[in-house]
């Protein structure tokens, strides 16, 4: 066995995979079939489905129940570094995620074009942030899996992540001038998944300082871009070392 | 001590990634929504004439009638129908996003008229003084001396809608906008296709890039077809308008720009803020403010003090 096989092996680890990917992109036309949005606001609906709910969706479980079955005693036997499963397992993730969004594309085309609703401007943009939001969450998923048990990785990424963003809006909206407000803006800003940022990217907000600072819209996508990715190399990173540290045999305790 | 090949890599990666990061992190510093002079654009003879075009052939024309349609982000769309007639007549309609008319702005030549379907906008629905049945069939007027009043100050008393036009209407009349001297530079922004027309597209920096417009000009008749306006202030907002139906020129009867109270209307006047302010020796409401360095500014923090309140335009 070749370790980028486990690539492979993401798209057909668990049959919810598909169902998964289907109900999504049944989603996505009916939100466009049903509430004719504008791209903003369709845009947002796209963020928040398929940058944060659909890699939690698909990485339930990603390295858990490699562990919890025992393969992962096996895998340790193959030729293989170990943070190379890791790795496949998440860029098999990547690589779903951007097929999905791909077809979704399709998806919203077929749409716009047979019921002349709405509009694509812009879309383009929202799956660049998708995918780059999917893969930070992918990554943190991933880790957690490695520490957790079964699907519980995602089960606590969702509602760390509400708990977690119902607290700072508290926190923010009741300490406006604070120091303290700015130091949870800062970690939501930062080292948390990048909403805020990537969420300008998908509005077009860089685009337009393009046209309003002669350029400087550039360098702020490529900064945003850059920011994400390598936040997901830093959880990668976190999850890689996580693993490498476990010790696998096949004896069960 | 000498490090193998693979640390020094692992290094390598770890400083390239923490320099790009770091790169990153200051490109993505929020600015505070502020405006920034970096936003100004330097002053474009060629742009600048285009701009000096589009005000000129609003001046010179005899007649003008568009479509305004006016939106910005997260906000519905709103319509204007606008007609514009030398020396001192206009009419302005406002339709709201379900089509429905919402109030008309009629100029004719001496007096403006604003009225509307229903009630009358500018009367608070809490304002228990005046009963509901007199809030309707009312109209305000005022005198429209030529070249000295602005359309664009009263678009707001059509009811919910738009601010202010980014181009004064009254321009057409020879009326000079209150920022035309607060104009850094216009600098040209190529070209653009707006519903299948050519446009020149400039961009004009005002009061140091607190405020920007982009317009798309027509290449067939020098006037706008679309304007883009970006207020920095403590936010950031944005207002868009679309221009559709240009006619230049066109015989407008003289009709459509007159208006008299129908029997039974009656006036309305918008209340003098002079009597709801506060008299000598009352105490002040307490009230917090923000500052422009994000901190906060409590009227308490300057009790038994003079505090001078100086209000200004932003952006």
């Amino acid at each position: 066995m070749r370790a980028w096989e486990l690539m492979k092996e993401t798209f057909l680890r668990r049959r919810h995979i598909w169902i998964v990917h289907l109900t999504w992109l049944v989603f996505y036309g009916l939100f466009w079939w049903l509430f004719l949005p504008d791209p903003e606001e369709y845009g947002g609906f796209l963020f928040l489905w398929g940058g944060f709910l659909l890699p939690l969706a698909l990485s339930a479980g990603i390295m858990g129940d490699d562990i919890a079955s025992g393969r992962m005693c096996v895998l340790v036997t193959k030729p293989f570094w170990l943070g190379e499963v890791y790795l496949y397992r998440l860029l098999g993730l990547s690589l779903q995620a951007a097929l999905h969004f791909i077809l979704a594309g399709c998806v919203i085309l077929v749409l716009h074009l047979v019921t002349r609703k709405g509009t694509m401007a812009g879309l383009g943009l929202w799956f660049l942030a998708c995918w780059l939001l999917f893969n930070t969450y992918a990554a943190l998923s991933t880790s957690l899996s490695v520490v957790i048990k079964g699907v519980h990785n995602s089960l606590l990424l969702f509602l760390g992540t509400l708990t977690l963003s119902a607290v700072a809006a508290m926190v923010i909206w009741n300490l406006q001038d604070h120091p303290m407000a700015e130091v949870v803006k800062g970690f939501f800003r930062y080292p948390f998944p990048p909403f805020e940022f990537l969420g300008h990217l998908g509005k077009g907000d860089y685009a337009k300082q393009t046209l309003a600072l002669g350029g400087a819209g550039i360098p702020k996508s490529v900064a945003c871009a850059a920011h994400s990715l390598i936040l997901t190399t830093i959880y990668a990173g976190i999850g890689v070392r996580l693993l490498t540290r476990r010790q696998f045999s096949t004896h069960r305790d | 001590m000498r490090l193998n090949k693979r640390t020094r890599m692992w290094i390598a990666i770890i400083v390239a990634g923490l320099a790009m990061e770091s790169w990153a992190i200051y490109t993505l510093r929020p600015s505070g929504g502020r405006w920034r002079s970096e936003a100004m654009v330097k002053d474009e003879p060629a742009a600048h004439a285009l701009y000096d075009q589009m005000i000129a052939t609003l001046r010179c024309a005899q007649s003008l009638s568009y479509k305004l349609t006016y939106s910005s982000p997260g906000d519905r769309a709103r319509h204007y129908l606008l007609w514009l007639k030398k020396p001192n007549y206009f009419r302005v309609e406002a339709i709201d996003a379900t089509g429905a008319w919402t109030g008309t702005l009629v100029g004719d030549g001496n007096d403006l008229w604003v009225y509307w379907p229903g009630d009358c906008p500018g009367i608070d629905p809490e304002d228990t003084d005046i009963p509901k049945a007199d809030r309707s069939n009312r109209y305000m007027t005022k005198p429209t001396p030529l070249g000295r009043h602005s359309i664009g100050h009263l678009v707001h008393e059509l009811g919910r809608g738009m601010g202010m036009p980014i181009i004064d209407p009254s321009t057409f009349h020879g009326y000079t906008d209150s920022l035309q001297p607060y104009v850094n530079g216009v600098a040209s922004r190529g070209t653009d296709k707006i519903r299948g027309e050519d446009c020149d597209v400039i961009e004009i920096s005002i009061m140091n890039a607190q405020r920007t417009w982009y317009i798309w000009l027509s290449q067939k008749d020098h006037l706008p077809r679309r304007l883009k306006q970006i207020i920095r202030a403590i936010g950031t907002y944005v207002d868009v308008e679309e221009w559709s139906d240009v006619t230049l020129d066109a015989k407008l009867p003289q009709e459509r720009f007159v208006w008299s109270p129908p029997a039974g209307w009656r006036q309305w006047v918008r209340p003098d803020p002079e009597t709801r302010l506060l008299k000598a020796g009352q105490p002040a409401p307490q009230f917090a403010l923000r500052s422009m360095d994000k901190g906060t500014i409590r009227l308490s923090d300057y009790r038994d003090k003079i505090v001078w309140l100086y209000i200004w335009r932003s952006g």
